[in-house]
């Protein structure tokens, strides 16, 4: 594998004194961004542990059943936020892509690349949890509406991703055709979101985030939304877990670098 | 009064809502500890790679161990 040195050239590259630098340049130094995230760390993995034990209570428990889908509108807190933060994660990879693209940011390519198996495993979860609430619901586990295939094409633009970073040797190569690929998937997500409203699919249409306000009570809404709340706060520590040890592997690789090199 | 038994009873639903939140909290419980787990090994490999690192450049810096000052000191 090639060794992104550039990565490792931030950490030991020193402003001179006086020169004011943009947030954005601020942390593209790994070592600022690691000890941010260390800060952080905390906070997101102890919001994501008290939330989802009081959404899991909410959910399982303390919401009322829905007076035509029974019980199985319990599913709705598991489906949703995975299905959310399928395409939120999809749109944080393509906005990092630019960033990486435009402004060639070290972190952006980074951060990209740990937050794709995130969304994979978040946009597999939603098919599953979609599927197994279609059966009670519609008869079938699956059908091939516009919503469901819109949200299959995205896993599969999450493999295709990953794979890239995989098969690409040279990585600074890799996120270039990595970013490519996450700017042309980027137009997968308004087709997801307005599919259930421009073609008659057995999907139900949007219920929460509507020009006339939610449709569902307030009884089902909040524990959807502390539900939700535990899935981003999980998102955001799993990220910097993941974005950590992207940094520490290439300082690894390139100390093993540095070493055979000597 | 209802007891837990009731609460969490949802009858012919119930083979669903309970296997899908199984498996949603056990593939992110899955994902969690392993990214914390790759976090945790790769700091360690880190750690003693510097370690061997900044062993080596004492050894070579300390007159009459190694290197060149070895033989001028005998």
């Amino acid at each position: 594998m090639l060794v992104h040195t550039s990565l490792l050239n931030h950490t030991l590259h020193h402003k001179p004194a006086g020169v004011r630098s943009s947030p954005m340049q601020k942390y593209a130094n790994p070592l600022r961004f690691t000890r941010l995230a260390d800060k952080i760390l905390p906070w997101s993995s102890a919001v994501a542990v008290a939330a989802f034990i009081g959404g899991l209570y909410l959910a399982l428990a303390a919401s009322p059943p829905d007076f035509q889908q029974g019980e199985s509108v319990r599913l709705m807190y598991v489906h949703v936020p995975n299905a959310w933060l399928s395409t939120q994660t999809y749109m944080f990879i393509a906005l990092l892509s630019a960033v990486s693209i435009i402004w060639k940011h070290p972190l952006a390519d980074l951060g990209a690349k740990a937050a794709a198996p995130i969304g994979l495993i978040f946009t597999g979860l939603a098919l599953i949890t979609g599927s197994i609430w279609g059966k009670p619901m519609w008869g079938t586990w699956w059908v091939w509406d516009a919503r469901l295939t819109s949200v299959l094409v995205l896993f599969f633009l999450y493999l295709g991703y990953m794979a890239i970073w995989r098969a690409i040797e040279d990585q600074q190569k890799a996120s270039k055709v990595a970013a490519i690929l996450a700017l042309v998937g980027v137009v997968n997500i308004p087709i997801i979101k307005f599919s259930v409203e421009w073609w008659n699919t057995l999907h139900q249409p949007s219920s929460v985030f509507r020009a006339e306000g939610p449709a569902i009570d307030g009884s089902m809404l909040w524990p959807l939304l502390v539900m939700v709340l535990a899935f981003q706060a999980y998102f955001v520590t799993v990220l910097l877990w993941r974005m950590k040890a992207e940094i520490v592997e290439r300082k690894l690789l390139a100390l093993q670098y540095q070493e055979a090199s000597e | 009064m209802s007891t837990l038994m009731d609460i969490v009873n949802y009858g012919k639903y119930a083979p669903y809502i309970w296997s899908s939140y199984a498996i949603v909290m056990g593939v992110i419980f899955y994902m969690g500890m392993s990214s914390f787990k790759r976090l945790a090994r790769l700091q360690k490999d880190l750690d003693r790679i510097k370690g061997t690192r900044s062993d080596r450049s004492e050894q070579s810096e300390r007159p009459g161990r190694n290197g060149s000052s070895d033989y001028s000191e005998d």
